[in-house]
Parts: structure tokens; sequence; C-alpha cells
């Protein structure tokens, strides 16, 4: 690529043009000089008609349903009746009904939205410190990135061929470890700062329950059936938004049918955006990989870094820029494929750099200054951006810990995989 | 397998194309500018919007309907329909690329606009132009090239699914772009008339 051409497209990237219209056109301009004819971007484009990816709109459909019924309202509650009375059980509440809300909708800009509006009354209603509020819902936003079934899990797998299901599995482990962290910083918090304690009441959480019973099994059903093998992650889509349909539309009624027609489309747009990057940046990987650019991207890498250690936490500094500067689906799309090969020759295992990766852009999310979801959050919250990534800093601090570990300690991500024998 | 009617297969693919392409672009966007201002334009406009909107929804309502018989019929009868799966993956085509039309027409594509964001009026302005104007060209050169590879289908056809061949699903591709190409085109000369980007529904999720 000639030397001007690169500025100016990355001008033209931080100045807004779609993404996928940025990677298309190195992809024409890259094939073009190299004298390949330009159908093969079409081509590659085709291949997006990809069966593992049918699993894609068939989940963000179900997610778009169940944040726009009253799923969310309905979780909190369950939540809320099981920990409100732990102390700090509140923030506890926020950050498994965010885990589960994102790995459901693989869209955490949606779990700012839906789940921020609901959990920042009852949070300040409970006396929890303003800023702690504000990070903790700006933060919890992509935590839930690593739990199956999230939408960035299975475009991960489909661009390294590792199994879709040894990622579900191996995602588990560092996603718990990563609660358990936030989780405890929210109780020492909650105590510090002195927020009263609610009772616990059976009678409340049997009526919690009873109001969410049709939602309830959804993540046991498909979980379930992942994990058993009993069906793929296409089929375990398909039923997700059966039942999503049926439990919302057609028992809650939380949704009117005609309001459904507004929801397909709208959650196919986001698809449609979706799509048409992984079909641009089909194209250039395999430009890329033709060119030998992680051959010599190791060659060029190895005379500087002898160790995999220090390869692991350069690689880790790369990936946190990388996921502040770009969106999730091309960051996976364009820079895994080219990370991969490298990271072999390092003998770090695929699954666990997968792993690494999602968290990796996982914190991506919420890093200033162009971390996505403190910009929604400023839109949700009406605050400024900066004071969103003030108060997300010592949330950042515990999460760049998680990463830490997860870096040194491949058997987090590994053991469970192995010890289930999943393939 | 269908063969391509004549008129199709005789278009170039060469530079003509792209000639007459920008040309069809450029017409149907000055068309569209035209006709905006009147109530018959708003008119067509809500149209096409409600046609988009119901071929996306359709599209979904089939993968969602296909997807669960498949399942039933595996997981309960232990059979299944040959035809669905490369039918579901061409929706998925489908989906991908009607639904990026659909984005471009209210500006809704994944972008990263860290910059723009910090401009003043003025620069947001120019900014909204050139990224518009540069999107318009990336997607005429994408239709052409997706217009190729049809066009090379339709040379020695195959099958899709069932009786679909190959290339007839492949089509959607070039003209989705021509659409977006033309969008983009008409998004940077709204720009530069100073006019606002109306989006479609206002406090839509920007992810």
């Amino acid at each position: 690529m000639s030397w001007f051409l690169a500025p100016l497209l990355a001008l033209l990237a931080l100045l807004g043009a779609p993404l996928f219209t940025i990677i298309a056109c190195i992809t024409l301009i890259a094939f073009a000089t190299n004298g390949i004819d330009t159908t093969s971007v079409a081509i590659e484009m085709y291949r997006m008609a990809h069966s593992m990816l049918i699993a894609i709109p068939l989940f963000t459909f179900a997610g778009y349903l169940l944040s726009e019924g009253g799923a969310p309202r309905r979780l909190v509650r369950v939540s809320r009746a099981l920990l409100g009375w732990v102390p700090g059980g509140l923030a506890l509440v926020a950050l498994v009904a965010c885990a589960v809300f994102t790995a459901f909708t693989g869209a955490s800009g949606v779990t700012v939205i839906a789940m921020g509006g609901l959990l920042l009354p009852a949070l300040r209603a409970e006396k929890y410190d303003d800023r702690f509020t504000f990070g903790l819902l700006t933060t919890s936003g992509s935590l839930g990135l690593l739990f199956p079934p999230s939408l960035p899990i299975i475009l991960v797998a489909y661009v390294t061929s590792v199994s879709v299901d040894q990622l579900f599995v191996a995602g588990v482990l560092p996603g718990i470890l990563l609660l358990l962290v936030l989780g405890t910083y929210a109780v020492q918090t909650a105590r510090r700062t002195g927020v009263p304690r609610q009772y616990f009441s059976w009678h409340e959480l049997v009526r919690a329950v009873r109001g969410a019973a049709w939602e309830l099994p959804l993540p046991f059903v498909v979980l379930g059936g992942i994990y058993s093998g009993k069906v793929t992650v296409t089929e375990a889509a398909s039923l997700t938004a059966v039942y999503a349909l049926v439990a919302e539309v057609l028992i809650y009624r939380d949704i009117k049918l005609r309001d459904l027609k507004h929801l397909f489309t709208e959650s196919m747009v986001l698809v449609g955006g979706i799509l048409i990057i992984v079909g641009a940046a089909l194209g250039l990987t395999n430009y890329l990989i033709d060119a030998e650019v992680p051959t010599r991207l190791f060659e060029w890498i190895e005379t500087w870094i002898g160790h995999r250690f220090v390869f692991l936490m350069l690689l880790n500094v790369f990936l946190l820029i990388v996921g502040c500067m770009m969106d999730i689906f091309s960051a996976i799309l364009v820079v895994m494929p080219l990370i991969l090969p490298v990271a072999q020759a390092y003998e770090v295992n695929p699954v666990h750099l997968s792993i690494l990766f999602l968290a990796n852009l996982e914190i991506g999310y919420f890093t200033p200054p162009v971390g996505l979801n403190l910009f929604i959050g400023s839109f949700r919250f009406g605050k400024p951006v900066m004071e969103l990534a003030r108060a997300s800093l010592p949330f950042l601090g515990l999460y760049l810990l998680v990463l830490l570990v997860l870096t040194y300690l491949p058997g987090l991500s590994l053991w469970l995989v192995q010890a289930f024998g999943v393939r | 397998m269908g063969g391509a009617p004549g008129w199709l297969s005789q278009l170039p693919t060469d530079g003509r194309f792209l000639a007459g392409a920008a040309v069809l672009v450029i017409v149907t966007v000055l068309l569209r500018l035209l006709l905006q201002a009147g109530p018959r334009g708003r008119a067509l406009r809500a149209f096409v919007h409600a046609l988009e909107g119901s071929v996306l929804a359709l599209l979904l309502a089939v993968m969602i309907f296909l997807s669960f018989l498949q399942v039933v019929l595996r997981n309960l009868f232990d059979t299944g329909l040959l035809w669905i799966e490369p039918l579901l993956r061409h929706l998925l085509l489908w989906v991908g690329v009607v639904g990026a039309a659909f984005a471009s027409r209210s500006g809704r594509h994944i972008n990263v606009d860290a910059l723009s964001r910090l401009l003043p009026a003025t620069g947001m302005r120019l900014a909204r132009v050139a990224t518009n104007l540069f999107a318009a060209t990336v997607t005429l050169f994408l239709a052409h090239a997706c217009f190729k590879l049809a066009h090379e289908e339709m040379q020695s056809p195959s099958a899709a699914f069932l009786s679909v061949a190959v290339w007839q699903v492949q089509l959607v591709m070039p003209l989705a772009m021509l659409l977006m190409s033309s969008r983009f085109l008409g998004h940077g000369i709204e720009a530069i008339q100073g006019r606002g980007l109306h989006p479609e529904t206002p406090g839509e999720v920007p992810v």
C-alpha cells in the first residue's frame, strides 16, 4: 500500500466512514495492485453464506426480543430475590444480570442500554456511591462476552477454525473468575460505604421465580443442549429464537404482534452491519495470508522477542489498543487471523489465544478514549464520557488483573476443555 | 439449471459496467433529491422503507421456521431435508446484504467515529461529506466486483438449492451494493447542502 493511502484511510475511519468500506477499499486496492482480479473480493464476500454463521441472525433476534420484552426486569427481580440479602447484593445482581444478558444478546451496547436503565435507579435508591454505580454499569456491559452463546465467541471460532464447542467450554472458568473478582470488589465497596442490607424473603423469591418461570429454563435449554452435544450451535440458536418468540409474544405478551415486524427488521439491520464486515474482511484476510504477512510478522517479531512470556505481554498491550480503537467484530475478523499463526509459532494454544483475544476486547469496550460502551453509557446516563472513564478506572484495574492471570495460567482456559474431552 | 436471460449475460463486465453503474447511481440520487420535496416523493420513500423492512423480516421469519423445522426433523424423526441447509446459507447472504443496505439508509453502519465527535459543526459536516462520498465510491467498485462474480456464474450455472441457480442468488449482491452506493451519495449530497441525517427512529441503540 502506498505511503499516503494508509493514513488517509485511517483518517476516514476515524471520521466515521463505515468500517466495511474501509476494509473493502484496502482489499480492492491490494488485489488490483497485485494483478488479482477484483472478482476475488466478491468470491470471498459470497463466503459469508457459511453454515456456521447462520446462528448469528437467530441469536441476535432472540436477544432483541428478550431485551425489548420484560426479560431484563424479570431477570433482575429473580437475582435480587436470590442475592439481595448479601452485603453489596444489588451490585452482585447487576454483575450477574449483565453477564447473562450480554451472553445472550452478544452486543454489549444493548446491555448498557437495557440493564443500565433498570439498575441505575435501583442502585441509587440503595445509596450506592455514584462513581461506583456508573463504573459498574459502564464496565459490566461487556461482562459475559466469555460465556456462551455470545456472538463474538462464535465469530472467533469461525475465523480460527477452533471448534465452537471447545470455546464455549473454555470461556466458562475465565468468565467466572472475572465475576468473582468483581463481585468481591462490589461487596467490599458496599461494606465500606455502609450500603444498607435487604432482608431475604422466601415469599418474594417464589413470586419472582414464578414471574420468570417461562424464561428461566432458557439458559438451561440452550447451554444444556450445546454442552451435552445433543444440538449444534445453529440448532441451539434456532431453539432460542423460537423459545423467545413463544415466551415473549405468546405467553408474556410483552411484545405486541404489530411491533414484532419492527423487531424482526431492527435486529436484521444490526446483523447486516456485522455480516457485511465479515464479507469484506474475509477478502482482506485471504489476501494477507496469501501475501504471507503473518509469517513475515513472526520473523520480524522473533528478532525482538525470544520468549513466549514476553510475547504474550506485548500481545495483550497490542490487543488492548486494538480493542479500544476497533469495533469488536472487525477486530476479530481482521486481526485474529494475523495473530493466530504468529501465536502458534510461539506455541500458544489456539483456544487459550481465543480466550485472551476475547478478554482483551471485553476490556477495550470501556477503555478510554474510544471504548464504545463509554459513549453508549454517556448517551444513556447523560454523563460526560470522561466522567464515566474515571468511574471505570477501578474496574479497569481489576479486569487487567484477571487478564494477567488468564495470560499466564493457560490452564484456566484449557482445563475444562481437557477434563471433559470436548472436541 | 436456469440460464441467464440474454440481456443480462451480455452486460459488459469491464470499465463500461463501472461507468454505467456510476451514471445509474447519480441519476437515481438526483431523481430522489428532486422528488423528495413533494408529498409523492415522501410517500415513495416510505413505501421503499416499508418494503425493505418487510423483505428483511420475511427473510428472518423463513430462516427461523426452516431452521426449527430442521431441528424437529433431525431430533424427533431422525431425518432431514437436504435443501434446507444450503437455502439457509443463502438466506444468510441475503439478510447480510439487504440488512447492510437498510443500515446505509439511516447511517447505521458499524463505525468508529472517535474523531468526528470532537469536531465543531463545520468539521463534522465536512467529515460526513468525505466519508459518504468515499463509501459511495467503494460500494460502486464492490458492485462491479459482485456483478463480475454473478456474471461468471451465469456462464456455467450451478444449483444453489432446489432448482435455484447460484447466480440468481448472487445477483442480490451487486444490486444491494448499487443501492448502498446511491444512499451514501445521497447522504453526501445532503451533507453538502447542510441538511441533517434523520434517523428513522430516534433513540436507536448505537451498536
